[in-house]
């Protein structure tokens, strides 16, 4: 599939359970091993990516192979990185009640709703922008679908949020200049707005975060699924949710394929059941199917498995 | 035949004052009313960001978090006047004067 080699970052998503950490990890260590210097990073708040390397991984990128490099977003590294420099910004001449509020507030922050995902989408935003510059290629192994498209529809909402709040700041701020001829010290407040700094800088973050993901020259989305019945519902409507949202979809692949020859009766009946299911699969998705990967008769965790899945991509 | 005239200058001078006080009061007053506005705008902005401080949850409380450092010598009147809206009707005549 040279099409999707060609992409600079390659999301691997579908539900739980279907094999996406072991398809990222043997595609990511494909494109290593065809010299391009890949980053694979887990979104998933429950990584398995470091368990199937067999390495101990993290925020920071860890080396894996020659060209491989290897991250778990840790949304508390994050969400603490972020709370801990507004800390620092607090340090000023504030009332003993409202720093006792905001401690309260920054405290609670972590547990708040949205937080996490706030925070892996911030560290997503950071990672993208080193595409081109630290690495050629980026691998997401996504967390199952629901949490993943949420995450993506992340920036849309938050972008339609932002706008209305620097709409009504830019309006406030209107405001003040003209009654700042009775008060003068509303001047002083809208003077280099420091708030309507940040918003605009939020909104611009996310615009980009937005532009990539729809870049179909740069981005792409592949699903892994099983010739299973629930994996494969969950697959057509994930990729009609992302299709309305623009996203592009580059195909799917089929992981756990039992083998043409089976042994014995059970084996027999079920490789039955899985034709009904490939079947299925062949007319929803058609010449969307970008490979097949048989089911191993060995886990696929460390190396030498991971690269046995690897050649079936190269 | 001055004095006529003194009375007369004194008697333009003071309907221009009158008319000037007259008018910059009326511009004075508008702009009372626009700093009023200003300010209650700037408490529905504060809203935007901080509604969860009230109890109120935003999909937007964890980016909002990095205004605080700005807006945090507002948060403690807005959070008064928050919890004080039962008032709204003489806070509003509070623009025109109707004490």
């Amino acid at each position: 599939m040279p099409g999707l080699m060609n992409k600079e970052i390659i999301f691997f998503g579908g539900k739980g359970g279907v094999g996406k950490t072991t398809c990222s990890s043997a595609y990511s260590l494909n494109l290593a091993r065809k010299g391009y210097k890949t980053l694979v990073l887990s979104t998933d708040p429950a990584h398995s990516l470091g368990q199937i390397f067999q390495v101990q991984m993290g925020d920071e990128p860890r080396k894996l192979d020659a060209n491989l490099y290897g991250i778990e977003i840790d949304p508390e590294v994050e969400s603490k990185r972020y709370i801990n420099r507004i800390r620092q910004q607090m340090q000023g001449s504030f009332s003993v009640n409202i720093i006792a509020e905001i401690q309260r507030q920054l405290d609670a922050a972590y547990h708040s709703p949205g937080a996490e995902e706030a925070a892996i989408f911030d560290r997503f935003i950071e990672v993208i922008d080193l595409v081109g510059k630290e690495y050629q290629r980026i691998v997401f192994d996504t967390a199952p679908t629901g949490h993943t498209l949420r995450l993506l529809s992340l920036p849309e909402l938050m972008d339609r949020w932002l706008q209305g709040m620097i709409e009504r700041r830019r309006n406030v701020n209107e405001m003040m200049r003209m009654a700042s001829v009775v008060d003068k010290s509303l001047e002083e407040r809208i003077k280099d707005d420091p708030v309507m700094r940040i918003l605009l800088d939020r909104k611009q973050r996310f615009e980009k975060a937005k532009k990539f993901l729809i870049d179909d020259k740069r981005a792409g989305f592949v699903f892994v699924l099983n010739p299973q019945q629930l994996p494969i519902l969950e697959t057509e409507k994930a990729i009609s949710f992302l299709e309305r949202n623009g996203i592009p979809v580059e195909g799917v692949i089929i992981n756990r394929v039992l083998p043409e020859k089976t042994d014995g009766e059970f084996f027999k009946k079920r490789k039955e059941v899985e034709d009904r299911y490939m079947k299925q699969i062949e007319e929803k998705f058609g010449d969307r199917i970008l490979y097949r990967i048989p089911l191993m008769e060995y886990d696929i965790s460390g190396y030498e498995s991971i690269d046995s899945v690897a050649r079936i991509f190269g | 035949m001055g004095k006529i005239m003194d009375a007369l200058k004194n008697g333009l001078k003071f309907l221009a004052d009158v008319n000037r006080g007259f008018f910059e009061g009326a511009r004075e007053n508008s702009i009372r009313i626009v700093r009023k506005d200003a300010l209650d705008g700037n408490d529905y902005f504060m809203l935007l960001c901080f509604s969860d401080f009230l109890g109120i949850p935003s999909p937007a409380s964890y980016y909002t978090l990095e205004l605080l450092p700005y807006m945090a010598k507002e948060l403690e009147g807005w959070e008064m006047r928050m919890a004080d809206k039962k008032d709204i009707l003489s806070e509003q005549f509070e623009k025109f004067n109707f004490h």
